[in-house]
């Protein structure tokens, strides 16, 4: 199902392919001079928003800097052309190169942060090239590093297939073409599965064993290397630039037209390029003050941001979509239906299974874990060891439970202590490596990537395993299976149900090879008949995966049913520890629970 | 809404006197007094109007012009149909507007020309289309040395060294700090020359230059002071070159120092944009004549855009410069053979071969010459801000650089000397 | 906390005085003082504007990017009225009124429709608003040159050698006058209480009660007024462009990031310190062509500061 998406056109993409096919055979032809150097720009601005526009749709990442960074690649590309007279296409490598090493560093306040402050950041950046630009100027021309004198070297050398303004905008289009299919490619594989990870949620992601770091670092230098080429193309089409053109606020602006062309889509791109070009010089044409191209843009933003949060182009796409839909309604009659959960087989005949497993011989061993945030001991001195296939954590709300078990996924760095899985130091590792090493975990919430269909959010989970595609491809289908959502595998994450969410997020739990998995509260908002589902699902775990299971939950009667021994934490101090019938009788966990009624503030984990 | 400054408020300023009878119809081309009917010749002119500065002056006088000529009977018989391009300092609009003009309306020729941006991005596609262009508000280098560009003004060069010449000879100047925006063939060009000329006089100068988008101006000013300036060269777009002498007003530097400036300072709106404090303090060189000379041309100048141009379009040098463009353009045109109006590489021609053109706005002669420079323009007046207006106090003069070495030697090759 | 926010803010300030003395150092006492004052002058204007917008994002969420463009409308409004001779002081209440307008016309009908998106498209949103306004002033004053002055331009002090005129004193004087004023409002008035209820979390305070909507106009009605008074003093003494009145925002922005886009106190220092900086580069010999870049470093540093050691683990927060 992967390889298969990995060649459907989008809509969208068709769209855009067919506007490609006729800036290729139809502009040059019927355009004159003033339209093909408008097309010409308009193309060089769509590698920008095409940066932008990934980063916003795919990562949810604001960076404001695209229209900075062209600069760059237009000046590399123009110091490069006049002082050394390179053949433009090596120029044009160098400064996509330099350009996404740019990129890589404003990738590094992208670690810290995101949203609002990200994009002030990546704003100040955008400001400082703008300072920059003006400063030093734009080499157009001149024989020393720093010479910008107009007129003292020789010609702008543009590629020699193209020098003529109709071959380039040919020249263009096809670069453009393939820069988004690089783009694509990456949204349907590995990359694209680890930003939309990282987009819902980075602890998700690491737990899914995303290098989270690595693939935001990615994703800044991929941008840059976009617009580094925007930048060397443009500078390309006049042979000089002016630092005019990469003000700070045509970055913003260049973010704002993606918003409402829609970033989700290549369409969207399309639209707010041409919006960013085309129509200035179309009112222009018209004998209008271009001045009114910016009431349009901020009413289209307006619009945008308000009632079509997929731009135009999804308004677009929708319209279509809709017409087709009139048209092809009666085939699509029998289209896949939920199928209702009662169809699997054997769903509840395991509640009588004898949970104890006499050869089970995994054991995780938890060493004196303290953890301490300022003045507040959040877990103090714990130190347990489990050795069943199923066992539990409970304790009322602020005990610790989710801080241990962000413990043992690397969230939070114990103040002191050690976490060990069959002698593997667990602690020792980073968040991702833990994954990989096998790891598991379900959170609170549901962390299923809504861009993404089923499988690929569970295909994210392996992908840095280095098993063979088609292995891959069958483990996914068996997760899918032990789970029972394989009529679902191609639903996007955003149209399924809570209660398939959850188990989409376990099917990433098992699939692959796990060796150790945690569910937070997996039957929190879950009804009788679900949670006694899940029950049985987690309790066939270990037979199908081999993996341990720890569970965090309040439910006591589905620990007790589940897990064999369990752990009992309040205030963060262990109180009891044993097998949970033994456990549960303890007077000290009773009192313990009789406090759950004064539960205040939700610990820890801060999904909210 | 431009500061309307018609012929009557000039009047009312009292710079000069004109016969009030000045509502005579204006002299253009033929002046035949009939409607030109025949098929249009295009003619091309493009503008940079945004912040920080508009330049549509030029193309507007020219367009006036034009226009009194197709209503006098036009280029024997054929109006003029002229377009105007806004390059909005912008060099991909400017390669945009110069493709509109050249390649797709096909124009003879471009006339009136008046931006920051437009010559750099298009020298090269005005070469290869072979197509003149006569501008008239140029301020980079590529206008005075590129092949197919000839301007009417003189651009900042000549004029800053007009200033400085005069403030050197007549004010006492050792040491001038120059103000220019930081763009490479406006400010530091413009900038060296004057320099160059103090230094070759026993004095010093400087230059502080300024980004065109900056919103602090203060600081440039106070970076010209520091490098120990006695006078202060405002090397700016009128509107920038105001906010520098607010700033020095507000800190009350106006005493300290002499207050020099090139042409775009010379408007009439600018004397009331900055009031009494900076009256009988400011020197502006002026490169065409200012509007109390009143020779024939200036005159006609006035009517024809009272006739012609909206009221709110400025009557400044580069209004000047933009009818003068547009009268030589016409002359010339109406020179040639009728056979051969339509034919770019004739027209291109018969500019080049332009020679000994005079008119009693300019101070030297016109001339454009086959060559890879062009400066006509190098002789200028001197003016004072002086009681709401501008007061002459120097008449006619010639800069004098080693940079125009060059251009001397083409004038007696070609006669004019 | 509270004892570790101020070390960071005198470590803060420990460094502004170090670079400030390292670019000193050496320098005649009247130079250094001239670009001392002229530097305050600056950047009580980009405290000024950075203000405007955390008094709002404080209470509303919204970062606005459109206050300098409602500030360039309201003083191209009052230049308008003062060309057709209309009393002076009336031209200036103009220019707030109708800052007042279109900011209260935003906050009323257009952010209630973005009030639970994040604070990113609400910030984006409002830059719609500034290109509308920005297009509507463009098209309606075409580029020329053009003074707004105040009377208080002629009347001026000797400060440190420079002369220094009434108007910026007021610039200056305004944003600490604003900075204290809001602080008193938001302590005693039971509005200003509401406002910092929605300042900790809107959720809750919808729950119990807080109305938001008038609330928040009165937020948007505030950083109006602030907006059209700063429009007011940029036009002044900056310059009467419209657009780079607009555009002013981003220096203001980094001013604001500066106080955390929290604290008004920090946003005045944060402003005149990034303004007293870039105003001492000039000094510099290597430094002095890039020296409008030294708000966006400082703004940018501030930001890596506070966040530093912070990870992102869970999705939503910022």
């Amino acid at each position: 199902m992967t390889s298969q998406r990995l060649f459907t056109p989008t809509p969208s993409g068709i769209a855009g392919l067919i506007f490609a096919a006729f800036a290729f055979f139809v502009v040059p032809l019927v355009a004159g001079g003033q339209w093909l150097n408008v097309f010409i720009s308009m193309a060089c601005f769509a590698l920008a928003v095409a940066g932008c526009a990934f980063m916003y749709a795919r990562m949810g990442m604001v960076s404001l800097t695209q229209v900075g960074l062209m600069g760059v690649g237009g000046w590399v590309t123009l110091r490069l052309n006049y002082l050394f007279d390179f053949p433009f296409e090596l120029n044009l490598l160098v400064a996509m190169f330099i350009t996404a090493l740019f990129g890589l560093v404003l990738a590094l306040p992208a670690l810290r942060m995101r949203g609002l402050y990200l994009a002030l950041v990546t704003l100040m950046a955008a400001a400082g090239f703008e300072i920059l630009f003006a400063t030093f100027q734009f080499p157009n021309g001149g024989d020393t590093f720093w010479g910008v004198q107009t007129g003292t070297s020789g010609d702008f050398r543009r590629p020699s297939l193209a020098t003529s303004d109709a071959a380039y905008l040919r020249y263009l289009v096809a670069v453009v073409t393939a820069a988004f299919l690089l783009i694509e490619l990456h949204r349907r594989t590995a990359p694209g599965r680890a930003w939309a990870l990282i987009r819902r949620s980075e602890a998700a992601a690491m737990a899914a064993g995303v290098n989270v770091t690595f693939y935001k670092a990615w994703a800044f230098a991929l941008a840059g290397l976009l617009a580094g080429l925007g930048g060397g193309l443009l500078a390309g089409s006049l042979g000089l630039l002016d630092g005019g053109t990469f003000r700070a606020s045509e970055s913003v602006m260049i973010f704002a037209l993606a918003i409402v062309g829609g970033a989700h889509s290549w369409l969207g791109v399309l639209i707010a390029a041409a919006l960013f070009r085309v129509l200035p010089a179309a009112l222009n044409n018209a004998g209008l003050d271009a001045d009114l191209s910016f009431v349009i843009f901020g009413a289209g933003l307006l619009h945008a941001v308000i009632s079509a949060p997929e731009g135009l182009a999804g308004q677009f796409v929708r319209f279509i979509n809709t017409k087709l839909q009139k048209q092809t309604q009666s085939v699509q009659e029998h289209a896949p239906t939920l199928v209702s959960m009662e169809s699997r087989t054997g769903s509840s005949s395991l509640s009588n299974q004898d949970n104890s497993t006499p050869d089970f011989a995994h054991h995780v061993e938890i060493d004196s874990i303290t953890v301490k945030f300022g003045g507040v001991v959040a877990l103090n001195n714990v130190a347990v060891t489990f050795k069943s296939p199923v066992s539990g954590i409970i304790g009322p709300n602020g005990a610790g439970k989710t801080t241990l078990m962000n413990v043992m996924s690397g969230f939070i760095e114990p103040t002191s202590g050690s976490v060990r899985s069959d002698k593997n130091l667990i602690t020792a590792m980073a968040p991702f490596q833990r994954s990989r090493w096998g790891l598991r975990r379900s959170f609170q919430k549901e962390e299923v990537a809504d861009d993404l269909t089923v499988s690929e959010n569970i295909v994210a989970q392996i992908d840095t395993d280095r098993t063979p595609a088609a292995e891959k491809h069958e483990q996914v289908s068996r997760a899918l299976e032990f789970v029972g959502l394989s009529h679902r595998s191609d639903v996007l994450g955003r149209n399924l149900n809570t209660f398939e969410r959850r188990l989409t997020d376990i099917a990433k739990c098992v699939v692959g090879q796990p060796r150790l998995i945690m569910f937070d509260e997996p039957a929190g908002g879950m009804s009788v008949d679900e949670t006694n589902r899940l029950g049985d699902l987690i309790l066939q775990i270990h037979e199908f995966c081999g993996a341990q299971v720890l569970v965090i939950d309040h439910d006591v009667e589905l620990i007790t049913r589940i897990c064999e021994e369990t752990l009992v934490l309040d205030f963060g101090e262990k109180i009891a520890f044993g097998s949970t019938s033994d456990v549960l009788s303890d007077d000290r966990v009773r009192s313990a629970y009789l406090g759950l009624d004064n539960e205040t503030a939700e610990e820890g984990q801060g999904n909210a | 809404m431009k500061l309307a400054l018609t012929l009557a408020s000039a009047l009312t300023l009292g710079i000069y006197a004109v016969p009030s009878q000045a509502e005579a119809a204006p002299k253009c081309g033929m002046n035949t007094g009939k409607a030109a009917t025949g098929k249009p010749i295009v003619v091309g002119g493009i503008h940079g109007n945004a912040a920080p500065g508009d330049f549509s002056a030029s193309t507007d006088a020219a367009k006036a012009y034009f226009d009194c000529v197709n209503a006098n009977g036009g280029i024997n018989g054929r109006p003029i149909d002229y377009r105007i391009e806004n390059d909005q300092w912008n060099p991909e609009m400017a390669a945009q507007a110069a493709s509109k003009l050249v390649k797709d309306a096909k124009a003879v020729a471009l006339v009136g020309n008046g931006s920051f941006m437009e010559m750099a991005v298009n020298a090269n596609t005005y070469k290869q289309e072979n197509i003149m262009v006569m501008a008239s508000a140029c301020a980079i280098s590529e206008c005075f040395e590129s092949s197919n560009i000839v301007s009417t003004n003189q651009g900042p060069l000549p004029s800053n060294l007009g200033a400085t010449q005069y403030a050197q000879e007549e004010l006492g100047t050792k040491n001038v700090g120059c103000i220019g925006l930081n763009i490479p063939n406006n400010g530091p060009w413009s900038c060296q020359v004057s320099i160059d000329y103090m230094k070759s006089k026993g004095g010093n100068g400087s230059m502080a230059l300024l980004n065109p988008g900056a919103p602090d101006v203060n600081s440039a000013l106070l970076e010209a002071i520091a490098n120990g300036s006695d006078t202060i060269l405002l090397n700016l777009p009128s509107g920038l070159a105001i906010a520098v002498l607010k700033a020095a007003e507000e800190q009350g530097l106006r005493d300290e120092y002499k207050w020099i400036a090139p042409t775009p300072l010379y408007d009439l709106s600018v004397p009331k944009a900055l009031g009494d404090y900076w009256d009988g303090h400011v020197y502006v060189n002026a490169e065409l004549a200012p509007f109390q000379v009143g020779g024939p041309d200036a005159k006609n100048w006035i009517e024809v855009m009272d006739a012609y141009a909206k009221p709110e379009d400025p009557r400044d040098t580069f209004a000047q410069s933009g009818y003068l463009s547009a009268t030589y353009f016409v002359k010339a045109m109406l020179e040639m053979d009728t056979a051969d109006l339509d034919d770019r590489a004739k027209v291109t021609e018969k500019i080049k071969s332009i020679s000994g053109y005079k008119s009693d706005l300019m101070c030297g002669t016109y001339y454009v010459g086959d060559s890879d420079f062009h400066m006509p323009n190098r002789a200028g007046y001197m003016l004072k801000i002086e009681n709401g207006g501008f007061t002459i106090v120097r008449d006619c003069y010639e800069f004098e650089s080693s940079y125009f070495d060059k251009h001397i030697a083409l004038e007696k090759q070609l006669g004019l000397r | 906390m509270i004892g570790s926010k101020a070390l960071n803010w005198c470590l803060y300030l420990g460094l502004m005085a170090a670079t400030i003395l390292f670019l000193a150092w050496g320098k005649p006492q009247k130079i250094v003082g001239l670009f001392f004052v002229s530097g305050l002058a600056v950047g009580s204007l980009y405290a000024l504007g950075g203000i405007g917008m955390v008094v709002l994002y404080r209470a509303t969420g919204v970062l606005n990017f459109a206050n300098g463009a409602i500030g360039a409308a309201g003083v191209m409004t009052a230049w308008q009225l003062g060309q057709w001779g209309i009393w002076e002081p009336l031209t200036w209440l103009s220019a707030i009124a109708v800052a007042l307008v279109l900011s209260v016309g935003y906050g009323r009908f257009i952010a209630p429709a973005l009030a639970w998106r994040e604070p990113v498209v609400k910030a984006v949103a409002t830059l719609g608003f500034a290109l509308i306004i920005l297009g509507f002033v463009s098209y309606l004053w075409i580029d020329d040159p053009r003074k707004f002055s105040l009377p208080t331009d002629k009347i001026g002090v000797r400060i440190l050698g420079l002369r220094v005129t009434v108007t910026r004193l007021i610039a200056f004087g305004m944003s600490v006058g604003i900075v204290i004023l809001i602080h008193q409002y938001l302590t005693r008035t039971s509005i200003g209480l509401h406002m910092r209820a929605l300042a900790n979390n809107r959720d809750i305070s919808a729950l119990i009660g807080i109305p938001i909507l008038r609330t928040e106009t009165i937020a948007w009605g505030i950083s109006g007024v602030i907006a059209g008074f700063t429009g007011l003093m940029f036009g002044d003494l900056i310059r009467l462009e419209p657009t780079v009145i607009t555009f002013m925002v981003i220096p203001s922005i980094a001013a604001a990031i500066c106080g955390r886009l929290q604290s008004l106190s920090l946003v005045l220092i944060g402003g005149l310190s990034m303004g007293v900086i870039e105003s001492l580069l000039t000094l510099s010999p290597y430094l002095k062509s890039v020296r409008p870049i030294a708000p966006f470093i400082i703004a940018a540093l501030v930001l890596l500061y506070f966040q530093r050691g912070r990870r992102l683990s869970f999705g939503g927060a910022d």
